[in-house]
């Protein structure tokens, strides 16, 4: 019994090695929680998942709430999990918030939010 | 009994009803919250998913033997939101011997998701089937359970509690109700199930407050899991005891599955006398067969 669970779990495994997931925010620059020195002039989100550019959105805001203007995201054209977003005006000293929202290349949604500080 | 059957159907049948209308509901996602799938306490969400295998180990039972369970659950998502799941495994008992454990089934339900809050709440009703049992686990009356499972996840904390931003609580409660009173001359009782777990998502770290450069790391999911039994009616004289274990430990959430380890850790005498262990292997369909499997029997748009 239990080595039949055992190899019907290890084929599992074998099987969801190559499948697709949620996509998850794995790193970002600015980095997560990062105080910069010099202004970023983009935003680049790295997912553990391709995602879907039509049904995947960037926002950033300042303090204030206020949101900076943003180019269209795109996503690298060797790499569907890393999501590209210009920022057009050059932000000033002071706390962004990120939002983002994700499709996966199988569907599935996500969606986050994180901080930067960019430095004096 | 036959009211709350009854009342218990007919709410099923409008959380069928509901279901054809609702959003879809994959994995266990609320707003910016994955809520893992844990040992003891089940989680608010209802998803296309495979437990397999469960393995538990009770050094010693609080009657002197010593247990080895080799446990699975699958849950097929019919419409949704709404699940049914079939959970059963096999038992070694020193001295006792072995026991195929009766097979429970479960139609759940997840009725409530506010993403803003990332708080979702989930209702159930399982059976636990007479005669499907063998051996040392072989009973021969059906134990009917309504179930309500909820998570709440503190993301919505301000950002100056950051560090606490990734905590989250699940919570179940249930009731065990033996749909035959005596057996054998021995009283059955009714129990009322209840426990909660506490949980510090680094996957949520990672993603809302600092990066972690680590890989294995921020895969992490640090937990203590507390689940319950009390014995609330027909319970014989001298059992009315709330039994009980506390489990601290670990969970690694890959993208399609997570591997989980918890200490059992015993709160009296009645729940056992010795430490034990528990780990999960967990395999989440609607991310590895998002096209067949992992996806509900029926969906209406």
């Amino acid at each position: 019994m239990t080595r039949t669970f055992a190899i019907a779990a290890i084929a599992l495994l074998a099987t969801a090695a190559n499948a697709f997931a949620h996509a998850q925010l794995e790193k970002a620059i600015p980095a997560v929680g990062a105080t910069v020195t010099t202004p970023p002039t983009e935003l680049r989100l790295k997912f553990s998942e391709g995602v879907e550019v039509r049904f995947t959105g960037v926002t950033l805001t300042d303090a204030a709430g206020t949101a900076e203007e943003l180019g269209p995201a795109t996503t690298d054209p060797s790499d569907k999990s890393l999501l590209i977003v210009k920022i057009k005006a050059a932000l000033k000293p002071g706390a962004y918030t990120v939002t983002w929202h994700a499709v996966s290349v199988d569907t599935h949604k996500t969606q986050g939010q994180f901080m930067f500080t960019v430095a004096p | 009994m036959t009211l709350t059957f009854h009342r218990t159907v007919g709410a099923l049948t409008c959380a069928v009803t509901a279901a054809l209308t609702s959003s879809a509901f994959a994995h266990a996602v609320c707003g910016d919250r994955i809520f893992p799938a844990t040992l003891a306490i089940d989680d608010p969400g209802v998803g296309d998913e495979l437990a397999l295998p469960t393995l538990t180990y009770w050094p010693l039972n609080s009657n002197g033997s010593r247990e080895f369970d080799a446990e699975f659950s699958y849950t097929k998502t019919l419409l949704p939101g709404l699940g049914l799941s079939f959970a059963s495994g096999a038992t070694w008992q020193s001295p006792g011997g072995y026991g195929w454990e009766p097979l429970n089934t479960e139609l759940k339900y997840n009725f409530l998701c506010v993403p803003q809050s990332e708080f979702m709440a989930s209702a159930g009703f399982s059976v636990s089937w007479e005669n499907t049992g063998t051996g040392t686990q072989a009973t021969p009356f059906n134990t009917y359970s309504p179930v309500i499972d909820v998570g709440k996840g503190f993301g919505d904390l301000p950002t100056s509690w950051n560090f606490l931003r990734p905590l989250a609580v699940t919570a179940e409660v249930s009731a065990g109700v033996p749909g035959q009173t005596w057996t054998n001359g021995q009283q059955n009782a009714t129990t009322l199930n209840y426990g909660f777990t506490l949980q510090y998502s680094l996957p949520y770290f990672n993603s809302h407050v600092a990066e972690i450069d680590n890989d294995f790391f921020r895969r992490l999911v640090p937990l203590t899991e507390f689940a319950f039994s009390t014995p609330i009616a027909n319970a014989a004289p001298g059992t009315r005891v709330t039994t009980g274990t506390i489990q601290p430990g670990i969970m690694y959430m890959a993208d399609t599955w997570q591997i989980s380890i918890e200490a059992l850790i015993p709160i009296n005498v009645a729940s056992g006398t010795r430490v034990g262990v528990k780990g999960e292997l967990h395999f989440f369909f609607d991310d590895i067969f998002p096209d067949s499997l992992g996806k509900p029997l029926f969906a209406f748009k």
